[in-house]
């Protein structure tokens, strides 16, 4: 094994020493790197991509033949909540209630749509 | 948290790679557009070898990342959602450029076929000599010329006692972490060390790996 002469202690695999030296100045290259117009448009483009991908990935996880449920009755205090509050309100049970619905950003849901969905989830039958 | 150095996992494509929901949510949470941005000016940085400036040319780096994502959301790359992504896409990065390096290596004498030794200009015998030099420095091992290239910062960095004690506790401890305790320096310290260590880098006179223009262009 290589010894640190002025050390006198055992030493890295030289190319693994290398490797961390390069990484470090390579991360910290990219982090004061000021991107162009064209780089910004490129990662926008491949974030796009990505998240694309990753909605077919979610699909691909829920089944196949879902009944539809139809004359669903809001509830008042639901029917009370607006848009801000049903989406945290959605947000919250999504996370800490492990519910899962197809509508990742809820975004392009009326608030009807909305209100709908949180007494679906809510409902006993709906879980 | 597991440890963020762990290697990325190249595995065979599952024919039906269904991640889970966790793993899922993870990735979106991560896969920013800052994320695509730094990683792929972290691969131009390692595509731009040793004692260069980074290439204008933004292709290949830009190329290697795509591959990165691609093949992790395929579950060709194999990713534990419970450690960083950038760290993840990070290590896809270093392996693809290892086999490009590798690739590069045994193609160098294809790189100096137009060279003459026997050339009678001045400036033509001096190339020929350089290439010959850098030739011989091919012959070295990966792992001599490594320990090469941190002789040569060592010694650089004689000047700098904070970036030359940064480069003695890499040379001893294993992470980040670890360096930067034994150290001592502050987060914005080694931050300043790290610009410098990049300096230092493009500087050296030897090319540790050859470069990978010499092989595939191709990733």
């Amino acid at each position: 094994m290589t010894r640190d002469r002025n050390h006198d202690r055992p030493m890295r695999d030289p190319i693994e020493i290398w490797e961390d030296l390069l990484h470090d100045a390579a991360e910290q290259a990219a982090e004061d790197s000021v991107p162009t117009e064209d780089d910004t448009r490129w990662a926008r483009e491949v974030h796009a991509m990505v998240m694309a991908r990753l909605a077919a990935l979610r699909r691909q996880r829920a089944p196949l033949h879902v009944p539809v449920r139809r004359g669903v009755t809001i509830p008042p205090e639901i029917q009370a909540m607006d848009r801000g509050a049903l989406v945290t309100q959605l947000e919250r049970l999504r996370r800490e209630a492990n519910v899962r619905y197809a509508h990742q950003d809820l975004t392009g849901l009326t608030d009807h749509d909305l209100r709908t969905l949180l007494t679906v989830i809510l409902e006993p039958s709906g879980r | 948290m597991k440890r963020d150095d762990e290697e990325s996992e190249e595995v065979q494509a599952p024919p039906h790679f269904a991640p889970s929901e966790e793993w899922l949510a993870e990735f979106r949470r991560q896969c920013t557009e800052t994320l695509v941005l730094l990683t792929v000016q972290y691969a131009n940085t390692l595509d731009a070898g040793i004692g260069s400036e980074q290439p204008q040319d933004k292709r290949y780096p830009r190329t290697v990342v795509l591959r990165a994502l691609a093949d992790t959301q395929l579950g060709i790359l194999r990713w534990d959602h419970t450690t960083p992504l950038k760290a993840h896409i990070e290590k896809a990065i270093q392996k693809r450029s290892r086999i490009e390096w590798k690739r590069a290596r045994k193609r160098a004498r294809q790189r100096y076929r137009h060279l003459s030794i026997d050339d009678t200009t001045p400036s033509g015998r001096s190339l020929a000599l350089d290439e010959l030099d850098q030739m011989m420095f091919e012959r070295l091992t990966e792992r001599e010329r490594a320990s090469e290239a941190i002789a040569e910062l060592r010694a650089r960095a004689a000047d700098d006692p904070e970036l030359r004690a940064y480069i003695d506790a890499r040379c001893r401890k294993g992470s980040r972490a670890e360096v930067l305790r034994q150290t001592g320096l502050s987060p914005e310290r080694y931050r300043q060390v790290a610009r410098r260590l990049g300096q230092l880098i493009k500087q050296l006179s030897i090319e540790v790996r050859p470069r990978r223009g010499s092989g595939e262009d191709t990733p």
